[in-house]
């Protein structure tokens, strides 16, 4: 059985057609990377994963369990978790607050959570996660305070404070300065290394291609290649959908 | 030495004016449990509330008719009444959190006002007349009755130390963090697995909860409500001042807040009030306006200010 298995899945919003049966299936373990020009359907499609958008035909499966009509945060209580294209940590919260607000809530009353602080042990956690993306000297800023990179950085510690199985992650790399983009990808393949599974929606070609052991590309809303990184870069339905048809289909 | 032993037992003088200021502490401490409660919701869930005299006021007719009508003492009436405003909490809660900041206050406000004019319309509930408290029974633990103020001020003494533990409780605990994020962006915090809703109703009914009790102490303390004075929208607004006034989301900004605002409402009260103009309230807006200028995140910030300019000194 697949980690995560996605079929048929359609969305329109009025008379836009965002997604139009959707076939994607991620295995434990891999990197998978989703590309597709701007407007092609790959944030909607995170969206209807993680419970942010409902469907309005096809299925979405978690180790075979359906994680349609549940909201977001039951998605994450059942280890997905993501990250968004602009990056949302809470501005106000230290960034050390930030990573705890993440920790896991599956089966945490509100009595519970009212009674006791985070434990010594959780704070650990969250402090480690915090050097392992460089923020160490940073836990007690404000996330606002923080340059655009780190937050992406502080996001991403967020999110693998609730040790999800499947990570989301929506152009991670997108505003991020070039020496920051290569420490997030190493932190990304020591993520997955560590057994969780990533499926990424990248722009810089350059970052997905040499991350991803597989690839999807969307364009109008459906699946229009499927495979290795290398068979995609060469692959015409791919190149048409981001440069137009070729010059001789013009020209006729 | 026969004339000194028959003059009558000497009394503890007090001075006139003590009575008034035991009544103005006991109504900041009322202000600070009120700002407390409020600021759970509004200030650290960002719900911002301006409904919440309808809770106030169903504490106080809560225990009130207990009182008249089945004779259940008020200490009994104020955990009813708590329970009676988190209850209504709880309905409300469920259509208005699909609300989101301006609607969702708008939407308190009118539920706010139809329980007011629903209490205002029932005879049951003494209609615009209001009900007056058992008086004749002075003194009366039971009752939670007294001619003198001292008691009063110890109960309202104990449920503002209370709450001001409890909001110092949330800011230590996980819930702190949560309502904090929740309050800062609802749907990042729903993707770390945080149920804003179950939070969201969580601090609304505690919320108001605590409010209904008061409600109950304030009509014991009164001994006369109508629903004038306990559920005027104008008692929303100062419970939201409060905090706002002193610093949102903190411990010591609703305690800042009324030990502010009351004092300077009863002071523009007093000098400007016997006029008969309402000068006093167009004084205590101006003032309002220009304090609110002066410092806009709250009293509190003049502390951040100074600390702030401690560790950073001028360059000379």
């Amino acid at each position: 059985m697949s980690l995560l298995e996605v079929s048929g899945v359609a969305k329109h919003f009025g008379g836009l057609t965002a997604l139009a049966g959707v076939d994607v299936t991620v295995e434990a373990g891999e990197i998978v990377g989703l590309i597709g020009p701007n407007g092609s359907g790959k944030t909607t499609l995170f969206h209807c994963i993680a419970g942010a958008l409902m469907p309005d035909d096809g299925d979405i499966r978690l180790h075979g369990q359906s994680l349609l009509g549940v909201g977001p945060h039951v998605v994450c209580a059942r280890g997905v978790g993501r990250t968004f294209q602009l990056v949302r940590v809470f501005p106000q919260l230290s960034a050390l607050d930030n990573v705890l607000a993440g920790q896991s809530h599956r089966a945490e009353s509100v009595m519970g959570a009212f009674a006791g602080a985070s434990t010594s042990a959780v704070r650990r956690r969250a402090l480690g996660l915090l050097e392992f993306m460089g923020l160490a000297d940073h836990a007690s800023i404000s996330a606002s305070e923080l340059s655009y990179g780190q937050q992406r950085l502080l996001e991403l510690a967020t999110v693998l404070m609730g040790e999800p199985e499947l990570l989301l992650l929506d152009e991670p790399t997108a505003g991020v300065n070039p020496v920051l983009v290569d420490r997030l990808l190493e932190r990304l393949r020591e993520i997955n290394r560590g057994g969780t599974t990533i499926v990424l929606i990248e722009h810089n070609m350059e970052a997905v291609m040499g991350l991803s052991s597989r690839m999807y590309a969307l364009a109008m809303g459906r699946i229009i290649a499927e495979g290795p990184p290398e068979a995609l870069r060469s692959n015409p339905a791919v190149l048409e959908s981001y440069f137009g048809p070729p010059r001789e289909a013009r020209r006729r | 030495m026969a004339s000194l032993s028959r003059r009558p037992p000497r009394r503890r003088r007090r001075h006139d004016n003590t009575i008034y200021y035991e009544h103005v502490l006991v109504i900041c401490l009322v202000y600070v449990v009120l700002g407390q409660a409020w600021n759970l919701v509004g200030g650290y869930a960002g719900q911002w509330s301006l409904g919440h005299a309808a809770f106030f006021g169903l504490g106080s007719y809560t225990s009130t008719l207990l009182l008249l009508r089945f004779n259940v003492s008020p200490w009994l009436g104020m955990v009813a009444g708590g329970f009676v405003a988190a209850a209504v909490a709880c309905a409300i809660a469920f259509p208005c959190f699909k609300l989101r900041t301006h609607y969702f206050a708008m939407a308190t406000l009118a539920i706010g006002e139809t329980v007011r004019v629903l209490f205002l319309a029932s005879d049951w509930t003494g209609g615009a007349n209001g009900l007056v408290l058992p008086v004749q029974r002075i003194p009366s633990t039971r009752d939670m009755l007294w001619a003198d103020k001292e008691p009063y001020l110890l109960i309202i003494l104990a449920m503002a130390v209370a709450m001001t533990l409890v909001i110092v409780q949330v800011e230590r605990s996980r819930l702190g963090i949560y309502l904090r994020a929740i309050n800062q962006d609802e749907e990042a915090a729903a993707r770390l697995g945080i149920d804003p809703r179950r939070y969201k109703l969580a601090a609304l009914a505690g919320s108001a909860f605590v409010t209904g009790m008061t409600g109950t102490f304030y009509a014991q303390y009164t001994t006369y409500i109508d629903p004038f004075s306990v559920m005027a929208p104008m008692l929303s607004v100062r419970m939201v001042l409060v905090p706002v006034f002193g610093g949102l989301g903190t411990v010591a900004g609703p305690i800042i807040g009324a030990f502010v605002l009351i004092p300077l409402s009863e002071t523009v009260r007093v000098v400007w009030g016997g006029r008969g103009i309402g000068i006093d309230q167009v004084v205590y807006g101006a003032i309002i306006v220009w304090l609110t200028l002066w410092m806009p995140g709250g009293v509190i910030t003049l502390w951040r200010r100074r600390r702030r300019a401690r560790l950073v000194p001028r360059a000379a």
